[in-house]
């Protein structure tokens, strides 16, 4: 009944789907975040208003990077 | 108010006079007071941080015998890279959630999960009642509650929730209401 789940090839597809399905989502978020930390750092600015929206910058990177390691790597 | 010296104290919790500026700031309004909530009120999500990261390990116990090097390495940088942004997004949720005390007016920011803006606003004239509360054994022992600003007619009241030194920030308010 669940020999299907011993297929190598089944079992492939869905964790290609499931990584990439996820790293998109997690794209999105990350750009949707940086788009909000820029709001953020307008409304109350400080010293350290820079190094915030870089990290939430290297954060979507990131999320791209990952993006492509799905379509690439498995 | 001018005895008041700039100072950032509990990781920036508690800043006196801080260099920070607001948008709708006034030309002449100055910032007095700055503040986030307790530090030890963060500590829930570093400690689910670390949680997931174990539960990352032990996933890589058995996830070892079904999925090969490739895969395995996605799926331990993904995993990684979500924790670090769980952390980053709790970071940020904290550090841009601050109620302010200026010469003129308190205001209340809230970024409920970053993605959701409030700002409450109440002139300073307006404020008719402070109240601070700390329940608790935490609360009492490490210093931190609750200030609850009530003014009058239809104005917003303001909360500031486990902030820092909570009866300190009640007698400076009522220090700066009384020089005004």
């Amino acid at each position: 009944m669940f020999d299907f789940l011993n297929n190598q090839s089944l079992l492939s597809f869905f964790i290609k789907a499931f990584a990439l399905v996820f790293s998109i989502i997690f794209l999105l978020f990350t750009v949707v975040v940086y788009k909000q930390t820029q709001t953020m750092n307008k409304t109350l600015s400080t010293s350290v208003g820079g190094v915030i929206v870089s990290i939430s910058f290297l954060q979507m990177l990131i999320a791209l990077i990952i993006v492509l390691l799905a379509f690439t790597i498995i | 108010m001018d005895k008041l010296k700039e100072s950032h104290r509990l990781l920036h919790s508690f800043c006196i006079r801080p260099k920070l500026q607001f948008d709708g700031q006034g030309d002449k309004e100055k910032v007095l007071l700055v503040l986030r909530a307790h530090p030890l009120t963060q500590i829930y999500w570093l400690i689910n941080g670390l949680i997931f990261f174990s539960v990352l390990l032990l996933l890589n116990m058995v996830i070892v015998q079904i999925l090969d090097a490739y895969q395995i390495l996605f799926f331990d940088l993904f995993g990684l890279v979500v924790i670090l942004y769980y952390f980053w997004f709790n970071f940020l949720s904290w550090f841009f959630n601050v109620g302010i005390v200026t010469t003129e007016r308190i205001i209340d920011m809230d970024y409920s999960s970053v993605l959701f803006k409030e700002v409450t606003i109440a002139m300073l004239n307006k404020v008719e009642d402070l109240t601070s509360r700390s329940t608790g054994f935490f609360s009492s022992v490490f210093d931190y509650g609750n200030v609850f600003v009530q003014t009058a007619g239809t104005e917003a009241n303001i909360e500031f929730m486990n902030i820092p030194k909570p009866s300190e920030t009640v007698k400076i308010i009522n220090e700066i209401l009384n020089q005004k």
